[in-house]
């Protein structure tokens, strides 16, 4: 099935991903495109490094490629992507399990310029997070997933979920307190 | 227990979101995946190769590996047919020759270099 190029922006996704499932390039790239925002933001608050989060994301479409005939639902795309990246996040931080106890939060990769300065607050901060803790946290607040949801998907007992999302609210909260104090004022005034 | 967010830090997240380039991503992508099928042809044509290599010089390899395997397993030295013999049959040969060779070329190596590359 053959659809003009310039079509494909107002194309519903799951035409494009039944298009791209038939191997049609260009409706796959409209999908990396519309897709790639949350995605790469996923992966940056997971890094905290700009050119390793694109690497990685970059890995997660291409495996999304290799496999999208495996997907049945057309409509569970954003669902089924989410949990490639979340598999190629948790095997490259199980690749680097040896140096990740000696990552130092005052190491990290300086951002590019667009990133707000709050990103890189919450970023330092989420750095002092245990690896499970942080990607639980993440998918929680920036993937607004349930915690049932990040239990099935990252494969951990529900009440170990809750615990982790707990402790990394409380140590967030601990660590990012201007932002918590500044935020009650607003809400007083 | 709920799956209630702090409003606070849920507000930094949204905050912290960024808008990206996605042209350039997307190009990369796409380019990679362009890659990805043809490396996927070229292994499935040298797989293809390799089993037709293997297929029409059958013969000839089955003949080759004999021949090592023979060659390997040959004595180094005749012993006679006393109980030395027996003693010394598991190094009286090709192989545990080049084993010891390799062994002590590694050593040396890593004495001379002060590191293991196994």
């Amino acid at each position: 099935m053959q659809i003009a190029t310039s079509l494909l922006p107002d194309c519903p996704e799951a035409l494009l991903v039944n298009l791209a499932r038939g191997g049609e390039r260009e409706a796959f790239a409209e999908l990396v495109r519309r897709r790639q925002p949350s995605i790469r933001n996923l992966m940056r608050r997971c890094c905290h490094q700009d050119a390793l989060a694109d690497d990685l994301a970059q890995q997660v479409f291409l495996q999304a490629w290799l496999k999208i005939r495996t997907l049945r639902e057309a409509n569970a795309f954003g669902g089924w992507l989410k949990r490639i990246a979340i598999s190629i996040w948790l095997q490259h931080q199980r690749k680097n399990d040896a140096l990740k106890d000696a990552e130092d939060i005052d190491l990290l990769e300086p951002q590019s310029r667009e990133t707000p300065a709050t990103g890189l607050d919450l970023d330092r901060a989420l750095a002092s997070l245990t690896g499970n803790e942080k990607l639980c946290v993440v998918l929680s607040y920036q993937e607004g997933m349930s915690h049932r949801e990040i239990a099935d998907a990252i494969a951990m007992p529900l009440g170990t979920v809750k615990s982790h999302i707990t402790r990394g609210t409380q140590q967030l909260r601990q660590l990012l307190a201007d932002y918590t104090e500044e935020k009650n004022k607003e809400t007083s005034i | 227990m709920t799956d209630d967010r702090d409003p606070v830090l849920q507000a930094l997240f949204t905050d912290a979101q960024q808008t990206l380039d996605d042209d350039a991503f997307t190009t990369g992508v796409m380019q990679q995946v362009k890659t990805s099928k043809r490396r996927f042809y070229y292994w499935s044509a040298l797989i293809l190769l390799t089993v037709a290599i293997c297929w029409l010089l059958a013969p000839a390899l089955q003949e080759f590996s004999l021949l090592t395997a023979q060659a390997l397993t040959s004595n180094l030295f005749d012993p006679g047919d006393g109980w030395l013999s027996f003693l010394i049959a598991p190094v009286n040969n090709v192989a545990s020759l080049l084993i010891v060779a390799i062994k002590i070329l590694r050593s040396g190596r890593k004495r001379l270099l002060g590191t293991s590359f196994a």
